[in-house]
């Protein structure tokens, strides 16, 4: 599993080309960098990761 | 800060280097502590006594209230500042956060050689919030030209290893970036590359001190530095501008009348002062550069206030923009964007540092080449590699506010990776059986896992899971199962117990009160789910709704179909909470207001239906206000579900806009970086009393923009002055807001990009 977390200019095409492989063929290097962006396990310490927003209205 | 650019109203600072530790264990030969004029490093304590530590934070403080300053940022300096050690470096950090924090917000950083970045250093890192910034000149050879050891050993392999820890995921928060010294021996595409390399969240480019009586190393050009800068400039737009580069923004975004977020170029206010380990306030660092003694000011922190450092006569100089310039930069068509350089840069013995740069016509030709670049092609307006692999149409019919069922279907398939990555990743944690289903009707039925994983809370349940995966990982089995019933197969798996219920994902819940050992046992045939719950037997006939099976509330109404989510146990991850599982006559409810509802969506925002379509899958019901206000939520690890509390048809067609807005901005965000995340200001915006941070302000103007759209149409409409109104009160904090965001230093290519074009909807609108 890498360290690395992806960025966003390389994140978009491996999601598109994860997205023609089965669940079990997805490169796990993948899954991790792109689960750490989106996902961190510890949330960054702003903006980033707001995990919901209320309404303004 | 605001300040206009031909002088400040109130001198005030808010960013302040703190040299803690005054020695270095390399000895970089271009290094302006030691080997430059300035050789005051001698004279003073080697390390920053907490003495001095705690009076900087109360005289930091003490400015930070008296001027009502929301935020400040300190910078552990050096020498190096890691060699006070990581105990050390807790108490000072604390101290810091400890004084400051009940006052203003603080932004802690650190920039560092990285040769003793240990993990133990990085876990007070992390503990102190300190982001960290790193010094490396690029490749190999690069770096050793000046980045040694005294005793002339290579720092390269060192460095590297502290960039390998701060990539690690627990710490990649703290990595601020690198900052590299320009040396134009080197090979600028050599240097570009193997800091890429590194994976850095930015990078900045620092051009070596220089002055007029000590000039630039100038081999075989006259503007060597503006070629070799040029060179990576060229280079990174071709890549799609991957990662920010603070030298090439700030010279993109003063062309665009924005600021320049560096002092050394451009027009803000240079508003930092240095503490150095004795407690001596300085001036900038970099004037070491330019005669012994030159950053002094006769003040230190016991007897002298922040207010006392900015009315320094140097340092108002360098806080008065235009106006503190020698006459030819005054007169130079590119003073906005250049600033005259970094103060230091401009000293001559003669007549101190009444002069343009040392660097002037590096500087000229390097603004004046970004500047050509960006207008006379295409790579100006189209070089972020994610819009482009997002697809230019679907970025900018949604950049723009909207977004038809092509561009939202767009975003939905991301999405739907992105769960399936997610779910990917937490299966390794599950009970055996799920993951092996779900391979299996993927592999025979693939439309039906699409399906389930789709459904916004599959999601938020993943993200649930990654972060704390004990009693939550089971839950795979529910939506296994969910995809074997969709996918037509036979399977047999124990679900866990919600509440009284099991959930299966998108199709609904089958009550089961009653206390229970194990959980119970769910298995499907086609149109069938047998039960076994202890000694408890049942099948239940899926196509009948029949207690104890409740199938999934299904609103089917003009081109849209949603689900009412009154059941799945994962629902509550919006900012309010969820109502219970509602009854037949509460369900027949929502189903009437929201098809009154979306026939206003399809009269007043055709364009915001259109996106719906495609994108919006739930509607959540929300626990009602006790005062009667509205509620309303998007949550950001939902995608297409939206959650509202009960409300009269026409504000749920705002609501229902207004939350979707959030839904597509929140799917961009998750793959286009607009902000520099760590951005600590906060801006100030018409619909709120507080300034809140960039994101918040982002998706608030995202959303207002629809709004104030869909206002336009009922008034245009209706002639009603009420709504003009309506639609004048939010376009204008629309506007309002994307000027403070432009005005910040936060938003990358991208945001920018973004920004242009909300603008050019607006601009139709006139």
């Amino acid at each position: 599993m890498s360290t690395e977390t992806m960025q966003a200019a390389r994140l978009v095409a491996a999601l598109d080309q994860n997205h023609k492989l089965p669940l079990d063929r997805i490169p796990a290097d993948d899954i991790a960098k792109i689960v750490d962006r989106i996902a961190p396990r510890e949330p960054a310490p702003s903006g980033r990761d707001v995990a919901a927003f209320n309404s303004a209205i | 800060m605001s300040r206009s650019a031909t002088g400040p109203a109130t001198a005030t600072l808010t960013q302040f280097v703190l040299k803690i530790h005054s020695r270095c264990d390399l000895a970089c030969d271009y290094c302006y502590v030691y080997r430059h004029a300035d050789q005051s490093w001698r004279r003073r304590p080697p390390t920053m006594s907490q003495a001095v530590v705690r009076q900087a934070a109360a005289r930091i403080a003490e400015h930070a209230s008296a001027h009502d300053q929301r935020w400040v940022r300190v910078v552990l300096h050096g020498g190096e500042p890691l060699l006070v050690g990581p105990r050390r470096l807790r108490a000072i950090a604390t101290e810091l956060r400890a004084t400051i924090e009940p006052v203003a917000q603080l932004d802690l950083r650190m920039q560092s050689n990285g040769t003793q970045l240990t993990p133990e250093v990085c876990e007070v890192l992390r503990d102190c919030h300190i982001a960290v910034g790193i010094s490396l000149d690029g490749d190999r050879a690069s770096n050793d030209r000046h980045r040694r050891y005294a005793n002339r050993a290579s720092s390269y392999d060192t460095v590297l290893r502290a960039l390998e820890l701060l990539r690690r995921p627990a710490y990649r928060h703290l990595y601020a970036g690198i900052l590299c010294t320009v040396d134009v021996r080197n090979d600028p595409i050599a240097v570009y590359s193997a800091l890429m390399a590194q994976d850095p969240p930015r990078l900045d480019f620092l051009l070596p001190h220089a002055t007029w009586d000590r000039p630039p190393v100038r081999p075989g050009s006259r503007t060597p530095y503006a070629a070799w800068l040029l060179e990576i400039f060229r280079r990174w737009s071709a890549d799609g501008r991957p990662v920010p580069i603070r030298l090439f923004d700030s010279i993109l975004a003063t062309g665009r009348g924005g600021v320049s977020g560096t002092e050394s170029l451009g027009l803000d206010p240079a508003d930092i002062a240095v503490i150095e380990t004795d407690g001596s306030w300085e001036q900038a660092d970099s004037l070491k550069v330019a005669f012994d003694g030159a950053p002094a000011t006769g003040l230190n922190v016991f007897s002298h206030t922040v207010d006392d450092v900015a009315a320094f006569p140097a340092v108002a100089q360098r806080l008065a923009g235009l106006d503190g310039l020698c006459a030819t930069c005054r007169a130079c068509p590119v003073v906005r964007q250049c600033g005259g350089g970094l103060f230091a840069h401009r000293y001559r013995r003669d007549n101190g540092f009444d002069n343009p740069s040392a660097y002037c016509a590096d500087l000229k030709e390097l603004i004046v080449g970004i500047n050509d670049y960006g207008s006379s092609s295409t790579a100006g307006a189209a070089s972020v590699r994610e819009v482009d692999d997002l697809g230019l149409a679907t970025f900018e019919a949604v950049g723009r506010g909207y977004g038809d069922a092509a561009a939202i279907g767009r975003l939905a398939d991301l999405q739907l990776e992105i769960a399936r990555e997610l779910v990917a990743a937490v299966a390794a944690d599950a009970p055996p059986g799920a993951w092996q289903l779900l391979l299996e009707v993927e592999r025979t039925a693939p439309r039906a896992v699409r399906a389930v994983l789709s459904h916004p809370y599959v999601r938020a349940w993943a993200v649930d899971c990654r972060r704390s995966p004990a009693g939550r990982i089971e839950y795979l089995n529910a939506i296994a199962l969910a995809c074997a019933v969709r996918g037509g197969l036979e399977a047999e798996l124990p679900v866990p117990v919600h509440d009284t219920a099991v959930y299966l994902p998108t199709l609904g819940r089958v009550d089961l009160p009653g206390p229970r050992s194990t959980p119970p046992v769910l298995s499907t045939t086609p149109g069938k789910l047998h039960v076994r719950d202890g000694d408890h037997r049942l099948t239940l006939d899926l196509t009948a709704p029949r207690e104890p099976w409740w199938p999934s509330a299904r609103v089917d109404l003009d081109g849209l179909s949603l689900v009412v989510e009154d059941s799945d146990p994962h629902r509550d991850c919006h900012y309010w909470p969820p109502t219970g599982r509602l009854d037949e006559p509460a369900r027949r409810a929502w189903r009437q207001s929201l098809a009154t509802a979306w026939r206003i969506v399809l009269a007043d925002a055709p364009e915001q239906a259109a996106g719906m379509t495609a994108g919006l899958r739930v509607v959540t019901p929300l626990v009602a206000a006790p005062d009667g206000r509205r509620r309303s939520s998007y949550a950001r690890h939902a995608f297409g579900a939206v959650a509202v509390a009960p409300t009269d048809a026409d504000a749920l067609a705002v609501l229902l806009v207004h939350e979707f807005q959030h839904v597509k901005l929140g799917a961009l965000i998750d793959i286009i970086d607009f902000y520099d995340p760590t951005y600590p200001g906060l801006i100030t915006v018409g619909w709120r009393p507080e300034p809140r941070p960039v994101e918040m302000v982002l998706h608030g103007t995202y959303a207002h923009l629809a709004i104030a759209d869909m206002w336009r149409a009922r008034a245009e409409r209706s002639g009603d002055a009420a709504a003009a109104a309506t639609f004048r009160r939010y376009r204008d904090w629309t506007t309002e807001a994307m000027a403070n965001l432009a005005a910040t230093q936060a938003l990358t290519p991208a945001g920018v990009r973004l920004l242009a074009l909300m603008d050019a909807t607006i601009a139709s609108w006139r």
